[in-house]
């Protein structure tokens, strides 16, 4: 991962204004944001409260639940685990960032639309996303497979059965497509 | 509806759009200009006098906007500080003393979450420790600490509570059940029974935490709020504010889950209170740690003695429920009666006793959680069941078969039992998971496999109250405004459904408000199962008086008469005569109304008896049965799941794919709750308060082949919410199942491989010394 | 006050090293923040310097050196699992660091954090000790390396220096006729960390006995536990349901094994005994079947 300002020295550290924070430039869904923060606010905060993506939410900030996952240069991440500064350099996708320009579904959406993969829905987002990388890696993705990676992702609604008909309804579709 | 088109195609939720872009909003995604954050700091001691708080350093930091302690809140005359559905034991901040550790002692808000949390670190409370109780026995104890030594305050409640508290001790209710004669009836019965059953402690887990947003307005106090009661935290609020309801807002959008977390009020009041204090908007979102104290279900102790006859007839049973409610009452008081009750099962037994206790501790307060006390209680009857089965050699399905409840037979709180469907369900579980009486547990190297059963039944809050209101626009849609709380299962799409077909209109004709104590009529809750039935029979009646309005004011226009004329598709005709319809919006801005107006109240009705819990228990019955493979390794103790059959009553099934959503999630529950879930306390401090020391199921957990059995009977035309019915049978369903497999007889959950392990070590030391 | 966080994103291994110098107890390393974030988060550390490892070239990188993988501090979970050469090599390194946690954290978690995490409950370690893996660390007197074995010291402790880093892991890949085996064993959900892990590697002579016999056992107690004297028990004989079973009783009644939520120490004992059988049972088995390097 890079530093923001390859300029500055490599043994000072990043300037801190007075309410204590830093500047932090991220790419998020495919543009440039600047913005500050403290340096222990993780990227799930400041998606959250500076750029209003509310689509990754806190489920247990340990990194056990995957309601935060973001994707970092396509590969799932807990939001709350990663320190903001460290996203820098990386091309980050949210769940806001899957749709089309005008507001079209992504075909996995679509399949979780269809099967109705969820039930609060609070988890949703993470859980397209992490089908987003899973079907990047493998197109061809078994059932048993799809569950060992998505494991990592937890629904207290307990809607598993639907979310995984959703997983193989999505490879189908982008296959198809 | 005589004309009615091809029957509606029903979405899994009307919203579901929206919910996969992540564009639902929750509580949490509210933000209100000038709004501030708060944080709560926590006793660290389970049972303490509190000594003093100093809170000046905190005060003084920048960025701090108020700053409340115990004190603060003590020496006002102006509010009521306490809440609680039925006592109101629950300060917004401890004062006098603290009782669990994790009771909130002082609340900071301030511009960001930062500085808040840095000024707890500012304040000084000095505690002085005080002998603390965590278990049910050492509660009871002569001598014990007493948790509330102050007397009980009592307030407004429920129709249906009985208060029996008993002053100097830690019993907090005392609900009794007592119908036939049971002492009779074991010394005739053929054999007696009596084991000691334990379900531990176990949290709700919603993936979203609780969290809301308070503001005074104009004299208004407003808060939008996770909460599945809105009406239930308006009461509170005016009630600690000293200002009638009407003062008082609460809005609330959908749920990240709640399972019973989110009944009553929890952290509003601090909310509200930093909010005055400040003069601005007061948020207050608690950590995954911070939920993990702030209500759970109840860990029970249960000792069941049960008479059985020589032909398998179960004669009597008495329970002695303990259910250790923690350092408040919430709504513990009266879930320890459902609880208690529940104890007599789905049989047919003439003479039950139950005593259930809600027995006040140092631990975190326990609540409603899914089941609703029903879990613990068919943990203990349905592990019974098989106790008694294996030990005088009957099979267990035909011991419960002869047993199960049918129709006109009186159920334990002794009203005749309708619509019964135990047998179909259980036997149909049976079916589905290839049981067989003679079957031998199938060995294959260290591995073993067998099957288990559970049959349950489970009462839902009676009487109660729903009231929705029905508004007709002169474009000919449907509005309907109701208190029901979406939180996943579905609520919004399963009224949508019967709203719309009342009034032979499409789903996009009609839409559903959230919440909001201003504008929607009262609701009792979203809890219990409730909701698609009680809710849906109140806008069901709404729309109903609105079809009546229609067809009088298209009978006026065509003159004929209403009887003759009927609604196809959002207009009203003459029977079979489409040329001569009128579509609703003409009738509407015919009428000059502007709109068409109706109410529906639907109150159920029902109650026990105080002295001997008979009366009506249950407005009707839900039941569920489950049946369960499972492979243990021998060497390990290890449990894993092959098959799994879910078989639940649904009377109509209004949302096919919400019913097996559902169905799927109390496999799930049921599953952690069965193998793993447990709070492990030392000395009252929670050891694993967060989901990487706490385990919920996973998709790798749940069992490899699910089978559902969501069971039918339009001719019965009611509906029965399958919320949770599905849950309770999965615990007993597993331990059963282990049983048979491996000789291990588990009667305090969670079924560990340990302690499975140390039970096959036990039997073969057993039978080496024999 | 919030904010007083200082973070440091040095270009070079000197510059890291030379502020932990600066900073002493009061400076954190961050490579993957999996770890660290939780910490900081339960206010068990509260760094007032944070030195990023992520500018810093060349620590992502896996090679083939004499005869042996080595990994840089910086490559992830993710990395080592998917790893062509790590696959080819040492399989049961990839199917190890596969197991741990979830994608997410194994997106992220890099092979320098584990190793100087020295977690108990993780994966990785007992794998590393069991293949004779060597720690490189680089402090301000240069460079050394640190036997797997003696680098982990307690709960949370090992053998680096306050301003030492970990640079890599230099891992031998076993030689030909070698099998090898993890087992994680977990209680309670799936996605829980391990109650033991256990991993061996057997090589096999031509004669069907054991040249060498490895067994490290993780989770069970503080550090990873490997018992030479008992893997001797093995080593020249064929590996007998009998012998494995001796080695398995000795693993068990060596290791003094602790108590947590996920068992007992008696259960614990009682699951070294066991996995520590299937897990040399799996190599021995990889061994016989397996090609030559497997």
């Amino acid at each position: 991962m890079t530093a923001a300002d390859p300029s500055a020295p490599s043994t000072s550290p990043r300037p801190v204004d007075g309410e204590g924070k830093i500047s932090l430039t991220l790419h998020v869904n495919g543009r440039e944001e600047h913005l500050r923060a403290r340096p222990h606010h993780t990227l799930l905060e400041v998606l959250r409260n500076e750029l209003h993506l509310t689509g990754a939410r806190e489920g247990c900030g340990v990194g056990m639940c995957g309601a935060c996952t973001v994707l970092l240069d396509g590969r799932p991440i807990s939001g709350c685990l990663l320190p903001a500064a460290l996203a820098e350099g990386h091309e980050l996708t949210t769940i806001e960032g899957l749709e089309g320009p005008n507001g079209e579904l992504h075909p996995i959406q679509e399949a979780y639309v269809e099967h109705t993969g969820f039930q609060c829905s609070y988890c949703t987002p993470g859980f397209i996303l992490t089908t987003k990388a899973l079907l990047e890696e493998r197109p061809d993705v078994s059932r048993d497979e799809a569950k060992a990676y998505l494991a990592g992702n937890l629904c207290r609604c307990g809607s598993y059965v639907k979310i995984l008909d959703s997983v193989m309804d999505a490879r189908d579709r982008l296959r198809g497509g | 509806m005589a004309a009615a088109a091809a029957p509606m195609r029903v979405p899994g939720m009307l919203d579901a759009n929206l919910r996969v872009r992540g564009r639902v909003p929750y509580a949490m995604d509210l933000n209100v200009v000038g709004m501030l954050h708060a944080k709560l700091l926590r006793s660290p001691y389970a049972h303490a006098r509190i000594v003093s708080v100093d809170a000046s350093r905190a005060r003084a930091l920048s960025g701090v906007r108020a700053v409340l302690t115990g004190a603060d809140l003590a020496e006002r005359d102006d509010i009521y500080p306490y809440y609680g559905p039925i006592f109101r034991d629950q300060a917004a901040l401890a004062m006098d003393k603290v009782r669990f550790a994790g009771d909130p002692v002082a609340a900071v808000a301030a511009d960001d979450a930062d500085i808040a949390q840095a000024a707890l670190e500012l304040i000084d409370v000095e505690y002085e420790e005080l002998p603390a109780v965590f278990d049910v026995d050492a509660a009871l104890a002569a001598g014990a600490p007493i948790v509330h030594d102050e007397p009980p305050r009592l307030g407004q409640t429920f129709a249906d509570i009985i208060v029996r508290a008993e002053a100097d001790t830690n019993i907090c209710n005392h609900f009794k059940l007592r119908k036939g004669d049971v002492e009779r009836a074991f010394a005739e019965a053929d054999h007696v029974f009596e084991n000691e059953f334990t379900s531990p402690p176990v949290q709700h887990v919603p993936m979203e935490t609780h969290n809301c947003v308070a503001w005074i307005d104009a004299g208004i106090i407003n808060v939008t709020t996770a909460t599945q009661m809105p009406f239930a935290v308006r009461a509170s609020l005016a009630e600690i504010f000293r200002v009638s309801q009407a003062k008082v807002r609460i809005t609330t959008p959908t749920l990240g889950g709640g399972y019973g977390a989110k009944t009553y009020t929890k952290v509003e009041p601090i909310a509200a209170l930093l909010a005055q204090a400040a003069g601005r908007p007061v948020r207050i979102h608690l950590t995954r740690e911070e939920e993990f104290v702030t209500i759970t279900k109840h860990g029970v102790k249960i000792r069941m003695k049960t008479g059985v006859t020589n032909d398998a007839r179960i004669v009597a049973r008495q329970s002695t429920c303990w259910f250790n409610t923690g350092a408040y009452a919430d709504i513990g008081p009266r879930l320890i009666k459902n609880g208690g009750y529940a104890t007599g099962g789905p049989h047919d037994i003439p003479n039950v006793w139950v005593d259930s206790y809600a027995v006040y501790t140092n631990l975190p307060p326990a609540g409603a959680f899914r089941g609703y006390g029903v879990s613990q209680a068919a943990w203990a009857y349905e592990t019974q069941m098989d106790m008694i089965a294996a030990q005088l050699g009957w099979d267990p399905l035909e011991f419960r078969m002869k047993n199960l409840l049918e129709d006109g037979q009186a159920v334990m709180t002794g009203e005749d039992m309708f619509d019964a469907h135990f047998k179909e369900l259980l036997g149909s579980a049976a079916e589905r998971i290839g049981w067989d009486s003679a079957e031998q547990p199938q060995r294959t190297g260290s591995k073993v496999r067998a099957k288990g059963l559970a049959c349950i039944i489970k009462g839902t809050v009676t009487p109660s109250t729903s009231t929705a209101a029905a508004k007709l626009n002169e474009d000919g849609s449907l509005q309907i405004l109701s208190s029901a709380v979406e939180m996943g299962q579905g609520a919004e799409t399963a009224l949508s459904v019967l709203a719309a077909e009342g009034l032979d209109l499409r789903l996009d004709q009609v839409s559903i408000s959230r919440p909001d104590t201003d504008v929607t009529p009262y609701d009792q809750g979203t809890s219990s199962s409730r909701n698609t039935y009680s809710m849906g029979t109140a806008v069901r009646m709404a729309v109903g008086d609105i079809r009546t309005q229609l067809l009088e004011l298209a009978a006026a226009e065509l003159e004929a008469s209403p009887d003759d004329l009927e609604l196809v598709a959002g207009r009203v005709q003459p029977r079979g005569v489409p040329d001569k319809s009128i579509a609703y919006g003409d009738l509407v801005r015919g009428s000059r109304s502007g709109n068409l107006l109706a109410n529906g109240v639907y109150a159920s009705k029902g109650g026990l008896d105080p002295e001997t819990g008979q009366g009506i228990g249950s407005v009707h019955w839900h039941q569920a049965a489950a049946a369960v493979e499972v492979e243990v390794d021998l060497d390990t103790g290890k449990i894993d799941l092959l098959k799994y059959h879910a078989g639940v009553y649904a009377g109509r099934i209004v949302n096919p794919v919400q019913a097996e959503l559902q169905t799927e999630g109390n496999i799930a529950f049921g599953l952690g709750q069965a193998l793993f879930e447990e709070m492990i306390f030392d000395g009252g401090q929670l050891q694993n308060g967060n989901l990487g020391d706490y385990m919920i199921a996973s998709m790798e957990d749940m069992p490899k082949e699910i089978s559902l059995g969501i069971l039918e009977h339009i001719e019965a035309n009611d509906i029965h919410g399958i919320g949770e019915t599905s849950l309770p049978p999965a615990m007993p369903a597993i331990g059963n199942a282990v049983y048979r497999a491996t000789g291990v007889r588990i009667t305090d959950l969670p079924i560990t491989p340990e302690k499975v392990l140390r039970g096959l070590r036990a039997r073969a030391a057993q039978e080496s010394a024999e | 006050m919030p904010g007083s966080l200082a973070f440091y994103h040095p270009t070079t291994l000197e510059d890291a090293i030379g502020l932990l110098g600066e900073h002493g107890d009061e400076a954190k390393v961050v490579a993957g923040a999996t770890a660290l974030t939780i910490l900081m988060r339960q206010r068990l550390v509260a760094p007032s310097a944070l030195v990023s490892l992520g500018s810093i070239p060349g620590l992502d990188r896996i090679e083939e050196v004499d005869g042996s993988l080595r990994i840089g501090a910086m490559v992830r979970h993710r990395d080592v699992e998917l790893s062509q050469i790590v696959r080819a090599r040492i399989p049961v390194l990839a199917e190890t660091f596969g197991k741990v946690a979830n994608v997410r954290v194994r997106n992220a978690a890099t092979v320098g954090g584990v190793l100087a995490e020295s977690d108990y409950a993780s994966d990785p370690p007992a794998v590393f000790v069991a293949l004779d893996a060597e720690v490189e660390v680089r402090g301000p007197n240069g460079e050394r390396t640190i036997p797997a074995r003696d680098f982990f010291v307690a709960f949370y402790e090992t053998a680096l220096e306050p301003d030492e880093i970990v640079t890599g892991i230099v891992v031998p890949v076993p030689a030909a006729g070698s099998g090898t085996s993890y087992h994680k064993f977990v209680t309670r959900s799936s996605e829980d960390r391990p109650c033991v892990g256990v991993a061996a590697l057997v090589r096999l002579a031509p004669d069907g006995s054991a040249a060498d016999l490895r067994v490290a056992v993780g989770a069970a107690a503080e550090t990873p536990q490997r018992f030479p004297d008992y893997e001797a028990l093995g080593r020249g004989h064929v590996l007998s349901d009998d012998i494995v079973g001796r080695v398995a009783d000795a693993y068990a009644g060596a290791i003094d094994t602790l108590d947590d939520m996920r068992g007992s120490a008696w259960y614990r004992t009682e699951m070294v005994r066991v996995w520590v059988r299937r897990a040399i049972e799996s190599a021995r088995d990889a061994a016989a079947s397996g090609p030559a390097a497997h």
